[in-house]
């Protein structure tokens, strides 16, 4: 029998069951595959031990092999992955292992449209790390590529897969938020974007996010994700984007702005704000979503609401979890809320038991598995990616950029 | 040059200092390493919902969990670190419940043994703090030697030191080649350690842990193996009979690798005889060449395959010589 307080009790009697009504679909629960998955990941960085890791959780994934052009990274991620084949090569990686269903592309931004272009080819579903591409072209024949397949092909936005991020779309659609009134996202980190070479063409090659001809910097890398979220938020494309970009603190040599701030102008005057600074820590990552009855707050694996004192009552987020920030009291979103109340696991709730990454793979996986289309799929990803393409343009320019409709299009 | 670099993970501070001439090169190479300390934070913090630890603590009861490869590798050592420690060190905080390791599948489990009664073994969920912190530095310590870097120090809260190489040395025949570390209760108490009160630990290519009870009177340590509080020495002494005081107020213990040094140092912490005697009759790899209790006499070694250890009287060099505040 359960043990639940008067206060959860009502909770998952009345109030989250209400909230559950108008949102389905919202599992934060690990994902069950109905058949075994063969995988493979090329480019084996930091971003490809993250993959390795949250790949060995997803139940019935199989990592069967990893390339890298770097031998001994190769080679050290195909120990990571317990048994896992390493190859330097794609095509000799996809010629040789034949049972092979599903690659995942975590190479440099752009290094994405080869590998890519390769896996369609040889009949394989994809997952493209995001932003797709660091030019429209390259993005543009990704997404051509994908639209001329049977195969899946999902892109790395993780926001659309995210279990809080789905919640909080569905309370920002719904009359818990009503109108937008403004956008504004986040991203602090200190830390130099550099990695050491041991000779310089090792690293030059490592530091491709510092070098102006290939890198998106700060706009693309970091704020492609955010914007990718404003736009799913509101089934809105930026018509403009103005950026601004210096080099407030690591002044070595680099010609990637540390420190920039973008603007994405919708229509009827909704802006979306991005920050991003590689001089400073403090407040990490975050969107908010500023409504006429409501503010949403998300730093990817928690979600909070802030609501108007006139906004509406809507009975159940009387009984909610909630969480004290400075003046401000939020409303913690907590997905499978209803699940967790009647097992009195509502305060277990708060924070998703997966990292976002975790969500991202499993959603593709699932979607080989199931044959359905996933929640980034090649055009999606075309659009976000075009936008922080123009945003990395207007930063390195200090300069507004006015969106080719062109550039949208497959 | 020196170059010292930080990062908040685990609850406490990691620094790293290394030498370089060329300081953007030096920058990029530490924030590699510290990246690898916040993965591990990541992973093991019991605070983080998405943690592996958090993760086993929710569904390992339930079923097999599968967990990287890397992950494996530590909970394997710390079923070997349990074993061999006869229970002392147990990440799991109770001899009621077992981790349970498939290989094959990758994947962990924990069993609760039928015949343990839960009220005198509490289950509070698996823990990885010390050892965390050891294998983290261990790992960041594997990043900057594929750097290149072969002068480093790295530690975490001060508790958990390792060592790449050893800084030139000064023409000082007293003294062999190493980062010196002294151990004492606190700065305070360090400044007017006399000899034989601190203890200074010379590293070379070596990882050193220290643990100790925190000053708390009556201790608060808890034997995993009964779920019975702990007296120390030092804090017992003066109030309980001799034959009530069970462990030692602080233990170091240095050995080639972080994650070992932390196993070691917990549990001679509880039971200063905890070592195996001759040490060596230990899995090799798991043996460690320098280990030492402070008992309410001073510190006392317990075991030493070293000779360089000198005592505190040592002349200071402060630009060479960190000091371990536990």
């Amino acid at each position: 029998m359960f043990d639940l307080s008067r206060r959860e009790f009502v909770a998952s009697s009345a109030g989250a069951l209400a909230a559950m009504a108008i949102l389905p679909d919202l599992s934060r629960a690990a994902t069950m595959l109905a058949g075994p998955v063969n995988v493979a990941l090329v480019g084996c960085g930091r971003q490809g031990r993250a993959i390795i890791a949250e790949l060995a959780k997803i139940e019935n994934v199989k990592l069967l092999a990893v390339c890298d052009l770097d031998q001994a990274r190769s080679e050290a991620a195909g120990k990571r992955a317990q048994g896992a084949q390493s190859f330097t090569d794609i095509k000799a990686m996809l010629d040789k292992v034949k049972d092979i269903a599903a690659v995942i592309i975590a190479t440099p931004t752009h290094l994405h449209k080869e590998p890519v272009l390769a896996a369609i080819a040889a009949g394989k579903h994809v997952y493209c790390e995001a932003p797709m591409a660091h030019t429209v072209a390259d993005a543009k024949a990704i997404a051509t590529a994908a639209a001329g397949t049977k195969t899946i092909v999902a892109v790395g936005f993780e926001g659309r897969s995210n279990p809080v991020y789905k919640l909080a779309r569905s309370f920002f659609r719904s009359d818990a938020v009503r109108e937008a009134i403004a956008i504004e996202s986040k991203q602090f980190q200190k830390t130099t974007w550099r990695f050491p070479g041991n000779d310089p063409a090792r690293e030059a090659a490592a530091n491709w996010r510092l070098d102006k001809a290939v890198s998106l910097g700060l706009p693309g890398e970091w704020g492609s994700h955010a914007f990718d979220v404003g736009m799913w938020y509101t089934d809105r494309i930026p018509q403009k984007v103005r950026g601004f970009g210096a080099i407030r603190l690591h002044a070595d040599g680099r010609a990637i702005a540390d420190t920039v701030h973008c603007d994405l102008i919708f229509a009827e005057g909704l802006r979306m704000q991005f920050d991003g600074s590689l001089g400073n820590s403090y407040e990490g990552r975050y969107e908010l979503f500023r409504g006429a009855n409501a503010a949403i707050k998300l730093g990817w694996t928690h979600g909070w609401m802030f609501k108007e004192a006139d906004a509406p009552t809507q009975g159940w987020e009387v009984y909610a979890n909630r969480q004290q920030f400075h003046n401000d009291e939020g409303i913690t979103l907590i997905a499978d809320a209803t699940k967790l109340a009647s097992q009195g696991k509502l305060k277990d709730g708060v924070g998703l038991p997966y990292s976002s990454l975790y969500y991202a793979l499993s959603d593709f996986v699932g979607a080989v598995d199931a044959g359905k289309a996933p929640a980034c799929d090649a055009a999606a990803g075309l659009r976000s990616t075009v936008i922080a393409i123009a945003a990395a343009q207007a930063t390195a320019e200090n300069s507004e950029i006015a969106i080719n409709p062109a550039d949208l299009k497959i | 040059m020196l170059h010292c670099f930080a990062t908040q993970a685990m609850a406490c501070r990691f620094e790293i200092v290394l030498e370089s001439g060329n300081p953007v090169w030096a920058a990029a190479v530490a924030e590699d390493a510290l990246a690898e300390i916040c993965l591990w934070d990541r992973k093991l913090s019991r605070y983080d919902s998405a943690s592996d630890v958090s993760r086993l603590n929710r569904d390992a009861w339930q079923r097999p969990v599968r967990v990287d490869g890397e992950m494996f590798a530590l909970l394997a050592l710390c079923r070997q670190g349990t074993d061999l420690t006869g229970g002392l060190f147990c990440p799991l905080g109770t001899p009621a419940v077992t981790l349970e390791l498939d290989p094959i599948a990758g994947t962990v489990c924990f069993v609760r043994h039928a015949d343990a009664d839960p009220t005198s073994s509490p289950w509070h969920g698996l823990n990885m703090g010390a050892i965390g912190k050891g294998w983290a530095l261990e790992r960041a310590a594997t990043v900057l030697r594929q750097h290149g870097v072969t002068c480093a120090l790295l530690h975490g809260g001060t508790s958990s030191v390792v060592a790449i190489g050893a800084p030139q040395p000064q023409n000082d025949p007293d003294h062999a080649p190493g980062w010196r570390i002294r151990i004492g209760e606190d700065a305070a108490a360090l400044a007017e350690a006399t000899a034989g009160e601190s203890l200074v630990i010379p590293l070379n290519d070596e990882s050193l842990s220290v643990s100790a009870h925190h000053g708390r009177s009556g201790g608060h340590v808890i034997d995993p193996r009964s779920g019975e509080l702990i007296r120390p020495v030092a804090s017992a002494a003066g109030t309980v009979p001799e034959s009530q005081v069970q462990a030692a107020a602080t233990s170091a213990v240095v050995h080639s690798s972080g994650a070992w040094s932390e196993i070691w140092s917990t549990a001679l912490l509880l039971d200063p005889q905890a070592l195996p005697s001759p040490p060596a009759a230990a899995l090799p790899p798991a043996d460690p060449s320098f280990a030492a209790v402070r008992a309410a006499g001073g510190w006392r070694t317990i075991h030493d395959r070293r000779v360089r250890l000198t005592p505190s009287s040592a002349t200071h060099r402060p630009h060479l010589e960190g000091s371990s505040n536990v």
